[in-house]
């Protein structure tokens, strides 16, 4: 029995109909319950419905033996797990957008507002570039508007939201994607039914 | 004694047993102070797994610090012949979410001196025995540096290219390996081998022959060449709990520079058990040797334990 953490929401409805198709059915998951937890244990699977930033967690820790995160949630999380497969779904970027017209000065330290602070930190680093990060929890765009920064970091999709907004993205750094990952200590016990489920899903990518 | 031996917690009775177990191999229990002087772990940084350490001013105005390692301490205290010590001991380092100090109970086992494989097989064939100790339901997965290492060397000389390559092999994500790849020009049987090395798991015989296969260089030839007597001399030995091996496992490039290992328990989310080959630490230190061990992480096996006695494994 494999133990999947998937993300609630529109990526993990995707990736369950990804797992269904690949012969992980659960049929209740399709039910509009407010349910958890959900098991079919002819199929030898125990799905765990997880807030998708939470997903690293339960899956670094044990709770679930796999599941599938986005790129940028195991890099800031810095989850130390096994990234087993890019299933190429919920594909966008990580970029640093700013006020159009927007011209870096680099005798200032920069102010960079994020939810990323981890990714946007060591993207910074690596750059040498000195910056004070401000973190936030949402609508990250009004921050270079009223003042608060100078730039974002921040997941671009459409591109619409920044558009909206009146900002430009000025730099693009990170391609994003759902990833299956697992349990370091799961994979060593049950190599076998991971790289199993591994391969259907391959499969049926194809 | 069986009375004395009831009232003992499953953690108890492990460390019981592990004491024994290396004294019968001729180890002798190590005691160290709690204390170090700071600049000692300032001159030897990248080998701390956790470079954050607790500091105080002794009363002599020499600046200390609350033990980070145990390794270290061994070795710069090593003043030459054979070896063999073991230990229990506490160290200080952050907690996981590196929000806060954490003290850690360690039992660990060092061997140094001039190593012969016969002596590695024997550190090696302890650790195992250690984790079929503390679960019948356990594994040591081992592996070599020179392995992935030789693969690299053999690549490109790019140190940062290098390492990044190393951080997805380790994560096992091929396609990543792929991907870096062919974006720094690395193509055919070379960004092949780079791939598999990520997926190369199993017993030793059933990774030997795809492991021959994708060897790029004399580095990588010679790990796998001694993995294989090791693999030969560890199988003799009896008690062990379950060996495999993953040749993904690479570790620290600046620590571990030979045979590497590490252990896992059914159920439990992270390794409790991690050794191997840290000739560059002794030498370093102005130490011509070898040496080699493992440490035990205690506070990591009480989600297998439980809260008190009731739930004795009686493996132990």
């Amino acid at each position: 029995m494999l133990t999947v953490a998937l993300p609630k929401g529109r990526l993990g409805d995707k990736v369950y109909a990804r797992l269904e198709a690949a012969g992980y059915i659960c049929r209740d998951m399709t039910d509009e319950s407010r349910k958890l937890v959900f098991e079919n244990e002819a199929a030898g699977v125990r799905y765990l419905l997880v807030k998708p930033t939470d997903v690293c967690v339960y899956v670094e820790r044990g709770a679930a033996d796999v599941g599938i995160a986005g790129k940028d949630v195991i890099c800031e999380t810095e989850a130390k797990v096994y990234e087993l497969l890019d299933l190429g779904i919920g594909k966008c970027r990580m970029a640093v957008a700013a006020k159009r017209g927007f011209t870096d000065n680099p005798g200032r330290t920069l102010r960079v507002a994020t939810k990323f602070v981890n990714i946007a930190n060591k993207h910074y680093s690596d750059l040498g570039r000195n910056i004070d990060i401000i973190p936030l929890h949402g609508s990250i765009e009004l921050a270079p508007i009223v003042g608060l920064s100078d730039v974002i970091v921040d997941i671009v999709e459409s591109g619409s939201t920044l558009r909206e907004n009146d900002l430009v993205v000025i730099e693009e750094f990170m391609q994003i994607s759902a990833r299956f990952i697992a349990n370091v200590s799961s994979y060593k016990f049950k190599e076998a039914e991971i790289t199993g489920m591994v391969s259907a899903l391959k499969e049926v990518e194809k | 004694m069986e009375d004395l031996i009831s009232v003992l917690k499953p953690s108890e009775r492990l460390k019981l047993k592990l004491r024994c177990l290396y004294e019968k191999q001729g180890y002798r229990k190590y005691e160290m102070s709690r204390f170090e002087e700071y600049a000692f772990y300032l001159e030897n940084r990248n080998f701390l797994i956790d470079k954050s350490v607790i500091t105080f001013t002794d009363l002599d105005g020499r600046l200390l610090a609350l033990k980070p390692d145990v390794t270290l301490s061994i070795a710069k205290n090593y003043r030459g012949g054979e070896q063999r010590v073991y230990y229990t001991e506490n160290v200080y380092r952050p907690d996981r979410a590196g929000r806060s100090f954490k003290e850690i109970e360690q039992m660990g086992l060092e061997r140094v001196g001039s190593l012969s494989p016969d002596d590695e097989s024997e550190v090696v064939s302890l650790a195992a025995q250690s984790m079929r100790l503390v679960s019948g339901d356990s594994m040591l997965e081992v592996s070599h540096c020179g392995f992935v290492g030789g693969l690299l060397a053999a690549v490109t000389d790019d140190a940062r290219l290098k390492a990044e390559l190393a951080a997805l092999i380790s994560e096992k994500n091929g396609q990543g390996v792929a991907r870096l790849a062919a974006e720094n020009g690395i193509a055919g049987k070379q960004a092949d081998a780079l791939e598999e090395a990520a997926a190369l798991s199993g017993s030793f015989a059933e990774i030997k022959e795809r492991a021959g296969s994708i060897c790029l260089s004399d580095e990588a030839e010679r790990a796998l060449t001694e993995l294989e007597a090791l693999d030969s001399a560890v199988s003799k030995t009896s008690g062990l709990c379950d060996v495999r091996y993953d040749l993904s496992l690479h570790g620290a490039e600046d620590y571990y520079n030979g045979v590497i290992f590490c252990g896992y328990v059914r159920g439990l989310p992270f390794r409790v058990l991690s050794g191997g080959r840290y000739d560059a630490l002794l030498c370093k230190l102005g130490k011509n040797c070898g040496a080699l061990g493992f440490a035990l992480y205690l506070d990591e096996l009480q989600l297998l334990y439980g809260d008190d006695a009731a739930g004795r494994d009686e493996t132990c």
